[in-house]
């Protein structure tokens, strides 16, 4: 045995708590979860049944924990796990499953088919076998945790920049984004880009938040590696920076993968040290809105407007009707799409997928029935509150000919709020898309 | 956590159980036999007891589960995407459930075959440990750890309050 696969093995002996032993146990093969997929409903293969996926895990299980299947594993096809084997379990978690959950929802028994696909990617992670460019990803944001000092200078310099134009905007001379504002009660944590900084300080200013920027970014590639440790190290930063500020609240931006690592997942790995709130700035507007702290126009966005539940808010977050709530006060003419909410397709790009260029072709061809979803609603606009599923659909939109509009729900909300000294929206467009002045974590690689 | 033992499992809440309705169905006649049988295996002693309105009914049950479950071996031969997704133990289970099955509504037609009824069970029980039959002790985790995952994070129910903090 190569010292990649007993590497492997030892990740998933380590990961095989009761919940992972009872999805690789619990699996009756019925294959009523294959509809579920967007995988499946694009391509109807037997490789892109749910249950299909789950058993390539389950025979190297069977082959090492399982009685029946040591003395005669022909009998439930059991099997020796090799290089070439986890490379053929890497390829299938990371290319062809977007852990949106959707199948566990919709199976009798509720096997958590995604919790397979984790444990496989951190095997494939432990094995060497995971993609590159996600493991670059992790290890280059958990480096700029230990030496902020690098980039820190540049980032308040772009800041400084950025604040120009939100006074600009506002027309309030004294609008500011603090940063690392020591005593501020909300943390606010962007992603990479002007975009998820802009709208959200426009809103803050508006809404008189007691705020400050965090200078970490909410993205975690390490849970997309189902890597734990590296996942805990990167969101180790954010925790020591709302400590040391003495921050009542984090609050994340649009991001669906971040809402569920920082909202569910982390307070699992930091115990009493995890004292804060933590919210998306969907729930924020929604609660300013509700509150009277942001006034809106829905005339100012009059369009068809059409919401995409990203799978980690919805399905694995629970945040389904506030989105909706800012959206009905943001705009006219709101359509759902068939199904929604906790049943919403995926788009396609959850997972990490829109960072896998070796996977474009399989992840615009699995996003056939959200741009199906998407163009039967009429819609000339797209929410997402979630940057991949925006990254994804405005690549679906490319690809099939969607003609909509893609925007943040932020986005959304700084246009209805009818700014006396705002953009017009096609500059304000323009701007949004700009590449971004923040340092990136892909930045932070390729300069070291 | 009880949503998920109850509505949570009801076809009209998912959606490939509305897909596969006839599929589903099966399944459920199965299951409701094999929980008739055991039910019968359970009362054998106080069998002759049981008055007769109470046992036709039973018997009914057990044998349709005989039959729905001999369809299900049929269709993963049939249906080529169950095919591939098979295994023998899967066979193997469900041949050993059907012939419980078909033993115990043979016994309730014709109480001198109860030893069929017993070797029958014995057999099913045997294998519960060792193959796919397994499934119906971890049912009541996976189940348990779905209803746990949607109620803490609000998901299901519909209308379910999300807890103001964030905490474990």
């Amino acid at each position: 045995m190569s010292e990649a696969v007993a590497a492997a093995l030892r990740v998933l002996q380590q990961q095989l708590t009761q919940p992972l032993e009872t999805a690789l146990e619990v699996c009756a093969r019925c294959g009523i979860c294959a509809d579920a997929c967007h995988y499946y409903r694009a391509e109807p293969t037997v490789e892109h049944v749910p249950a299909y996926r789950g058993e390539q895990l389950r025979r190297v299980y069977r082959r090492e924990h399982d009685l029946l299947s040591r003395i005669l594993p022909g009998l439930t096809r059991a099997r020796t796990l090799d290089e070439e084997g986890m490379t053929e379990l890497a390829e299938m978690a990371f290319g062809t499953c977007t852990l949106c959950r959707r199948c566990t929802f919709n199976c009798p028994l509720g096997v958590d088919t995604p919790l397979i696909m984790r444990a496989i990617r951190a095997m494939a992670t432990a094995a060497g076998t995971a993609p590159e460019i996600l493991v670059m990803l992790a290890d280059a944001a958990i480096e700029q945790g230990k030496d902020p000092e690098i980039y820190r200078d540049m980032f308040l310099e772009n800041i400084k920049e950025l604040e120009s134009e939100l006074r600009r905007m506002t027309g309030d001379p004294g609008a500011r984004i603090p940063v690392e504002a020591a005593g501020a009660r909300v943390l606010y944590v962007p992603l990479a880009g002007v975009h998820s900084i802009l709208p959200p300080a426009v809103i803050f200013h508006a809404a008189g938040e007691s705020w400050t920027l965090s200078l970490f970014q909410a993205s975690n590639y390490g849970v997309f590696l189902g890597d734990v440790g590296r996942a805990k190290a990167i969101a180790k930063r954010i925790v020591d920076e709302a400590k040391r500020l003495g921050v009542q609240e984090i609050v994340l931006a649009e991001c669906g993968h971040a809402y569920a690592v920082y909202r569910w997942e982390a307070p699992n790995w930091f115990g009493d040290d995890y004292h804060f709130r933590v919210r998306s700035i969907v729930e924020v507007m929604a609660e300013y809105i509700a509150d009277g702290r942001l006034r809106l126009d829905p005339t100012a966005n009059p369009e068809p407007i059409t919401y995409h539940d990203s799978c980690n808010m919805a399905r694995s977050g629970g945040l389904i009707d506030e989105p909706r709530a800012v959206l009905r006060a943001a705009a006219l003419d709101v359509r759902e799409m068939t199904p929604n909410r906790e049943q919403a397709f995926c788009c396609g790009g959850g997972g990490g997928l829109v960072a896998l260029p070796e996977h474009e072709e399989k992840r615009i061809r699995a996003g056939r029935p959200k741009a199906e979803q998407i163009r039967r609603t009429g819609a000339g606009m797209v929410v997402a509150a979630c940057e991949n599923c925006r990254l994804q659909i405005g690549d679906l939109n490319a690809h099939y000919g969607l003609g909509v509009e893609v925007s943040s729900l932020a986005d959304l909300v700084v246009r209805a709020m009818r700014l006396p000294a705002a953009q017009p929206p096609a500059v304000a467009d323009e701007m949004s898309r700009t590449p971004a002045p923040i340092v990136t974590e892909a930045e932070l690689v390729s300069a070291s | 956590m009880l949503y998920a033992f109850t509505l949570g499992m009801a076809p009209w809440t998912k959606e490939s159980t509305r897909i596969h309705a006839l599929a589903y169905l099966r399944g459920v006649g199965f299951h409701l036999g094999i929980f008739a049988g055991l039910l019968v295996l359970a009362a054998w002693p106080w069998w002759s007891s049981l008055s007769p309105g109470l046992r036709v009914p039973l018997a009914v049950v057990v044998g349709a589960g005989a039959v729905l479950g001999a369809a299900g071996s049929v269709m993963r031969v049939a249906e080529h995407r169950l095919r591939a997704l098979s295994t023998i133990d899967d066979h193997v289970s469900i041949w050993l459930v059907t012939g419980f099955l078909v033993c115990t509504a043979v016994a309730v037609w014709q109480p001198q075959f109860a030893a069929a009824m017993f070797v029958s069970a014995g057999m099913m029980f045997a294998y519960i440990p060792l193959g796919k039959i397994r499934h119906c002790l971890y049912f009541f985790f996976a189940r348990r750890s779905f209803g746990r995952f949607v109620g803490h994070r609000g998901v299901l129910p519909h209308g379910a309050a999300l807890p103001a903090r964030s905490t474990r």
